[in-house]
């Protein structure tokens, strides 16, 4: 039963975001003023379903977006055009460089389990293709099992999906996020390692970062599906936390000349090089503390289900139907 | 600390740190130019017993000049970016409660006070390789600042000595003035091959760039953990 539950337009809060009386930090708008909580972000399925419409990469925060100028020269529907190019001026309302973000955990994910199954089967094929070419650079992923892995979270995504078919779905859902909770954590270390070790490689990277923030999205979904809410805001913070000690350690400055010495680009002159490199490290840093600050959050986001006695499926029901706004604001 | 006030202080810490990374860079390549100056000016006021011992001229003349220089940039930027952290951390939170001030206030104090200990620390411009200037400028000693090949130097009849070869000196000032010439020459081009490597980027040793961005991430790194510690 969902009580007292308001939902508002990025577009509401436009004016006091651009003079500086509302700020956003992480996926809440606050009063500058007061320090009061205004609302919370939460993206809808509309986010998703535009976004992988355009044939995007939907789900990560990695988001290089086409302009909506080059999406009209490729013929896309106009109705299409229309709602994306709305979704890119919400995102700038809300201060979002990287539409991307929307998409990669804005709220708990409105994304069906099958759909996130599908994106997991397009990146355990980019990351398998990856991995054959650096694997002749870096032994030490021989040792990796990150297949086994994948399967396996695979197999737990559709078991998610499955559940809905059962006359008790609940255990099943529990059971599927206790076994993510490993997967993310075998994720995580795999990223820690790349991140210590001496050589980067940008896509595979991301490619693994985004099987990260897939899983532990799942992990929220299948909690909030259960209605343990008390347990999704405990896994939340632990998620936020995680992501911290992940990501604050990423530098901008060590990912670039990582990636100038393992270039092969013998045209540009070094320095030349390096400055490009930290142009795209300057990025993924960005978008890893957009992600991380989206993900430390989202604890309060649930408390408010909580507060509001709010019912965890009946919110996700209502998030995923929701087809006027990509994000919409849950106002306080 | 609660959430929305940690969040606030992140991007405190963030935005700082991504400034001053920017910043380092554009600045130490803005001041090039002035570093180059410095070291060209040596090189012009070249003698002729500095030319016959280019290695030794550039570790006992250049290198202090470009310690000192590097030196002087570390302490104005790190002076700087602190007190930006400073002006940083007042500008936020201005919303908090009574209470919630104090133990910002004391947390931003936490803050500061390790920003200025890492810092304030060990030179960074220490760990920064001395300049190398590579002995081919005169390869061929005085023959060399003649503008005589090497090969000449394995003809026995032309070595006969010391005090011949200052007679050839004497004798050929033209050649004399060309072999300087192209000494400076070979100086300066390795200088600002240096000053590139050493200041901006290089694949073979860390730029003095490089260790101060590397100085303030480390910085940042530490204030986001003692930050999260204390959420």
């Amino acid at each position: 039963m969902l009580h007292d539950l308001a939902f508002s337009i990025p577009e509401k809060f436009a004016g006091g975001l651009l003079d500086g009386s509302i700020v956003r930090y992480g996926t809440l708008l606050k009063d500058a003023g007061s320090g009061q909580i205004l609302a919370h972000l939460q993206e809808t399925g509309l986010a998703h379903q535009l976004l992988s419409k355009v044939g995007l990469h939907s789900f990560t925060p990695w988001g290089a977006v086409a302009t909506v100028a080059d999406m009209a020269s490729s013929g896309y529907a106009n109705v299409q055009l229309h709602q994306l190019k709305g979704m890119v001026e919400a995102m700038q309302v809300l201060q979002y460089a990287n539409i991307g973000v929307a998409a990669a955990g804005l709220g708990v994910s409105a994304v069906g389990f099958a759909v996130i199954n599908r994106r997991l089967k397009g990146l355990k094929t980019d990351i398998e293709r990856l991995t054959a070419r650096m694997e002749h650079q870096f032994e030490a992923l021989h040792d990796t099992h990150w297949r086994e892995h994948f399967s396996r979270i695979q197999v737990y995504v559709d078991r998610a999906d499955r559940a809905f078919q059962l006359a008790e779905p609940k255990s099943e859902w529990l059971m599927v996020e206790a076994k993510l909770n490993e997967e993310s954590s075998y994720l995580a270390h795999t990223l820690q390692d790349h991140l210590d070790s001496h050589h980067f490689d940008v896509e595979w990277f991301k490619q693994l970062t985004s099987s990260l923030l897939l899983c532990d999205s799942v992990r929220m979904k299948c909690l909030v599906h259960a209605d343990e809410l008390k347990l999704a805001r405990s896994t939340a913070s632990a998620v936020g936390m995680s992501y911290t000690e992940l990501f604050d350690s990423v530098s901008a400055t060590r990912l670039a000349d990582k990636m100038t010495r393992r270039s092969s680009d013998i045209n540009q002159d070094e320095q030349a090089l390096f400055r490009k490199h930290q142009q795209t490290a300057q990025l993924i840093s960005n978008h890893l503390q957009e992600v991380t600050d989206a993900a430390i959050s989202k604890p309060l986001l649930i408390e408010h289900l909580i507060d509001h006695k709010v019912s965890g499926s009946r919110y996700l029901e209502q998030i995923a139907a929701h087809d006027q706004n990509p994000v919409i604001l849950l106002t306080t | 600390m609660n959430t929305p006030e940690l969040l606030a202080m992140r991007r405190a810490i963030r935005t700082w740190r991504e400034r001053w990374s920017d910043k380092i860079a554009k600045d130490l390549e803005a001041s090039i130019p002035e570093l180059r100056c410095v070291l060209i000016a040596e090189v012009d006021a070249l003698k002729l017993f500095d030319a016959l011992r280019t290695k030794r001229f550039a570790a006992e003349t250049l290198q202090p000049l470009f310690a000192d220089w590097c030196q002087k940039k570390e302490e104005e930027l790190f002076t700087a970016a602190e007190s930006d952290l400073q002006n940083q951390f007042k500008h936020t939170l201005a919303y908090s409660s009574r209470k919630g001030s104090i133990d910002i206030d004391l947390k931003k104090d936490v803050l500061l006070n390790l920003a200025g200990a890492a810092l304030s620390g060990v030179a960074t411009v220490a760990t920064i390789p001395a300049i190398a200037i590579f002995s081919t400028a005169t390869a061929g000693g005085i023959l060399g600042l003649l503008g005589l090949g090497a090969t000449v130097l394995v003809t026995k009849n032309i070595v006969i000595g010391l005090v011949a070869l200052i007679a050839l000196v004497a004798l050929t000032q033209k050649h004399f003035a060309k072999g300087m010439s192209k000494t400076k020459a070979r100086l300066r081009e390795q200088i600002e091959q240096q000053i590139q490597e050493r200041i901006v980027y290089s694949k073979k040793q860390p730029s003095l760039t490089m260790l101060l961005i590397e100085r303030i991430e480390e910085t940042a790194k530490k204030m986001l953990g003692e930050l999260d510690n204390a959420a």
